[in-house]
């Protein structure tokens, strides 16, 4: 019993870091703002359930689920929202887009309704 | 068997570290203020996970409560960046508030 | 759906205190007293049975979770192949068929499965736009956002 908690702890806390750390290498390797928000929304989130699943499984106490809960829900409705408010405010203040970029019907919009 | 978990909570404070470093380096070459806006997001919650390594290292709840704290403040921090960096240019009335229905 | 599950969760608390029970069992029979409970009282409500709602809703969370997962491995695989090859585009969804909270969650969710951004909603609440990281087409974007959409609608909305 022992053996198998320590074993799905250690599962849960080195899939929780290699997520986090797979965001923070798309932080430094993507190419512009946009693809940078992708990589840190997706990535903190998960990594954030796998550290604290890991130690809610190795704590094993009510408070400590009950905690890890709270931190969860909130990280699942926080992060997105950063993420909206960081993209729509980049998209504001004329960040400019990766030189790849189709369409932009944001600003499209955004022109006609300027004109 | 049991300083596996420890090993992993050593490795990992390391690994954060390391994380810490090229986030700190985005943060000072971001060619635009949201990236740097991004890289501090990013940060916390690096942060964030030390907090969880070290309540799994003393195996007590209490620093669980730390951890919520510093993903409040980074997300306040976040949208509080949100602000300044969208008012730069543009100047939006925030729509009218409504009745949200459950 | 969100007002049975938390009263659901509710009930198990009040059983925690009154009972007087500190366990792992304790909680498990809880939240089985609030489910009989909650089941019983929507035979009279005319709505699907609560049971293959909860069964739709937690379906929906083990989906939710391996898109999770699948959008991060994506992302994982487009950071260590050198290059990029993401078409990047900035569409617009319609929303207007949604209520506040549920464009709040659908927002969420696209944020949350791959290759997908929520940038901006016009004042009114009428359209999203959306970073796709991978659009050639736009066609077939679009067609994913809706199959995403329909699903919230069938399982979590109803």
């Amino acid at each position: 019993m022992t053996v198998l908690r320590e074993v799905t702890t250690v599962v849960f806390l080195v899939s929780g870091l290699g997520f986090m750390l797979v965001g923070v290498c798309g932080i430094v390797r993507l190419p512009d703002a946009y693809h940078r928000l992708h990589a840190s929304s997706k990535c903190s989130t998960l990594g954030l359930l796998g550290l604290l699943l890991g130690a809610a499984v190795h704590i094993g106490t009510p408070e400590a689920v009950m905690k890890a809960v709270v931190t969860l829900v909130f990280a699942f409705v926080a992060t997105p929202v950063g993420a909206h408010v960081l993209a729509k405010s980049a998209h504001a203040s004329g960040m400019r887009q990766w030189e790849g970029t189709l369409s932009d019907e944001l600003a499209e919009d955004q022109d006609d309704a300027a004109a | 068997m049991i300083a596996l978990v420890s090993v992993v909570v050593d490795v990992g404070i390391v690994a954060l570290a390391l994380g810490m470093l090229l986030v700190l380096y985005r943060m000072v070459k971001g060619p635009h203020l949201a990236d740097r806006a991004i890289a501090g997001d990013v940060l916390a919650f690096l942060v964030v996970g030390v907090v969880i390594l070290l309540a799994v290292d003393q195996r007590r709840s209490v620093s669980l409560d730390a951890a919520l704290l510093v993903a409040i403040v980074g997300f306040a921090a976040t949208v509080a960046f949100a602000q300044y960096l969208g008012g730069l240019t543009a100047d939006v009335e925030p729509p009218e508030d409504e009745a949200v229905p459950l | 759906m969100s007002r049975r599950l938390v009263l659901n969760v509710g009930l198990a608390g009040i059983y925690l205190v009154w009972a007087d029970e500190r366990s792992w069992l304790g909680v498990l029979v809880g939240i089985a007293i609030g489910f009989v409970v909650i089941s019983v009282y929507d035979l009279s409500t005319g709505l699907p049975v609560y049971a293959v709602r909860l069964f739709r809703l937690v379906r929906f969370g083990a989906y939710f979770l391996a898109v999770l997962v699948r959008a991060n491995l994506q992302i994982a695989w487009e950071i260590v192949t050198p290059g990029f090859r993401q078409t990047p585009r900035i569409l617009r969804y319609p929303v207007a068929h949604l209520t506040a909270v549920q464009k709040t969650v659908f927002a969420n969710c696209i944020t949350l499965t791959p290759g997908t951004l929520v940038v901006d909603v016009t004042p009114d609440g009428g359209l999203l736009y959306v970073h796709c990281m991978y659009a050639e087409d736009r066609a077939t974007a679009i067609t994913e956002l809706r199959k995403l959409d329909e699903r919230l609608q069938r399982e979590v909305f109803s």
